[in-house]
């Protein structure tokens, strides 16, 4: 069969799959489109099969190229089609990601110390002597805190315009943190483990200096009410970084770039879950941690609650639907 | 191998060919898009300027996003092209020839940051020469590659010619070499094509009257059956 002919036999069937490929697109075109959805895939498989031919056949590239854009246009929509978006992100938040957690609980623990560990031991530690933080501070930077928990903002509070930009900067600051700590990962994990014990270490002095001069009402006020989200959310962000890492230094019985691929996946949910932390965090930081006018024990009584709730989040959420 | 071309497998028993793209194309739509971010940051930020310090948290919110999550919205909704991808005719798909899913959308693009390091994309430059496919390290995660979006159409009519058989008997990737050139000749020039034309001696008798690219389009004509 010469070129000519084969391409008179078929035309109409190209050109009517090309027409449904096309109107998918277009909303407003899908009048004009005649064939039924449940001839798709015989017209698809036709398609593969004139493509083989004329391969074989060694017809033109012309013609190739327009069947293999075809097939290949078949090909996405046929196995491309995915659920709705919605209904995934409801699904992750009460069932996939508590249970990804407690999947990839390994990382998430080690995670979670090298996050603590260096904190804890910087608030005990900085209990001896506040001086000892000009060991891991500047004065300057030391003087900028200080003022920060001190100052006028832990008297009167924050007015609503100044509330709104600080959410705006721990959003954008915060979450954009997460991100790289999890990218961090790609470095072997060094990047991520470096981000962890890094802010163990500076929350914890922080935290243990201004214990220590007397001004621990005010910080602890102030953080307890975020602290949850904002310290457990960085941690899942470390832990999906270290997923990844951990699939770059033991890859196991795969190539490292396919033990990457399979990483990624449970990474990147781990990733999504802390960023949305993040974000439940910066709107408490930027709209309630900053207000004088709640109590302090009733601040940190709902903080502690808050850390109640996510860790029975993290623990029983999901278990019915568990694989 | 020299073609940049991807070759997947269906379960109907067919190779489909992706053409990937390289670094410059990559670059130059990357660059398009940090251009069309910034001009839409510019814009709105003025706006926001007003407001004062609800409009300084709101360009931090916008900046955010626009740093982030601009790429996904665009790859996940606009079949894999953000603006500047679509205006260099490239597009982002998963390894298997499957639109781009959110959750690669979102490795790629958050492993950005390394991707990045130290400065201007140098490791995902080093990793795109070196990975067979032009990856660079956030595409080899999500499994994702760029390819073109559109294949070359060439024109299926060919141009006018005295039909002449080959003095010679030409193999099945010769007769497509010949047809091709033939099929593709409203891309070049009369000078540029008649030059390309002549290389090919054994075919294209130089004495002859006839330009050296029409006799080649003659024999592609006799090829094709047009007797």
């Amino acid at each position: 069969m010469t070129q000519e002919q084969f391409e008179l036999q078929h035309q109409a069937t190209w050109q009517a799959f090309e027409h449904w490929l096309n109107g998918r697109h277009k909303k407003a075109t899908i009048q004009e489109v005649t064939l039924q959805a449940r001839d798709i895939p015989a017209i698809y498989r036709d398609v593969c099969a004139h493509l083989a031919l004329a391969r074989d056949r060694q017809y033109t590239s012309a013609l190739l190229d327009r069947l293999n854009q075809l097939a290949l246009q078949g090909h996405e929509v046929l196995y491309g089609a995915r659920t709705g978006v919605s209904t995934k992100i409801g699904r992750f938040f009460t069932r996939d990601f508590p249970q990804l957690v407690r999947e990839q609980r390994g990382v998430v623990f080690i995670a979670a110390a090298l996050y603590f560990v260096p904190l804890l031991i910087c608030i005990i530690w900085l209990q001896q002597d506040p001086k000892l933080i000009y060991h891991i501070m500047s004065t300057a930077e030391v003087k900028n805190f200080e003022q920060m928990y001190q100052g006028e903002m832990m008297k009167n509070g924050r007015d609503s315009g100044a509330d709104f930009m600080m959410w705006g900067h721990y959003i954008g600051n915060n979450i954009k943190i997460d991100f790289q700590c999890f990218a961090g990962g790609l470095l072997f994990g060094i990047g991520t483990v470096f981000y962890l014990v890094m802010n163990g270490i500076m929350h914890g002095s922080v935290a243990g200096y201004l214990t220590q001069i007397g001004a621990g009402e005010h910080f602890w006020g102030f953080v307890s009410g975020h602290s949850a989200f904002e310290l457990l959310g960085a941690v899942m962000s470390g832990a999906a970084g270290l997923r990844i890492g951990m699939a770059l230094i033991a890859p196991g019985l795969y190539s490292r770039a396919t033990a990457l691929k399979h990483a990624a996946k449970p990474a990147v949910g781990l990733c999504f879950g802390a960023a949305s932390m993040t974000f439940i965090a910066a709107f408490i930081e930027g709209f309630w941690s900053s207000n004088q006018w709640a109590p302090f024990e009733f601040k940190v009584g709902l903080g502690i609650t808050l850390w109640i709730l996510l860790l029975i989040y993290f623990v029983f959420v999901g278990r019915r639907h568990a694989a | 191998m020299l073609d940049t071309l991807r070759v997947i497998s269906t379960p109907e028993g067919v190779e489909l060919t992706l053409r990937l793209a390289g670094p410059v194309s990559r670059g130059l739509a990357w660059l398009m898009d940090v251009i069309i971010r910034l001009v839409i940051f510019a814009v709105c930020s003025a706006t926001l300027a007003g407001l004062e310090q609800y409009g300084t948290g709101m360009a931090m919110i916008l900046w955010f996003l626009l740093e982030w999550f601009y790429p996904v919205i665009f790859e996940v909704y606009r079949h894999g092209a953000t603006p500047g991808k679509s205006l260099m005719k490239l597009r982002t798909v998963m390894d298997d020839g499957t639109p781009v899913s959110w959750g690669a959308s979102m490795t790629r693009n958050v492993l950005r940051a390394i991707d990045f390091m130290p400065l201007m994309y140098v490791t995902g430059f080093l990793s795109m020469i070196i990975s067979s496919r032009f990856q660079r390290l956030g595409d080899l995660a999500a499994g994702t590659v760029v390819v073109y979006s559109n294949e070359q159409r060439y024109g299926q009519m060919l141009p006018d010619a005295p039909i002449q058989s080959p003095r010679t008997r030409l193999l099945p990737t010769e007769q497509r070499a010949v047809i091709d050139f033939a099929q593709r000749l409203p891309g070049w020039t009369d000078e540029r094509a008649d030059e390309l034309a002549s290389l090919a001696e054994p075919l294209v008798d130089q004495r002859k009257t006839i330009a050296p690219r029409l006799q080649l389009v003659g024999i592609a004509r006799y090829l094709l059956g047009q007797r």
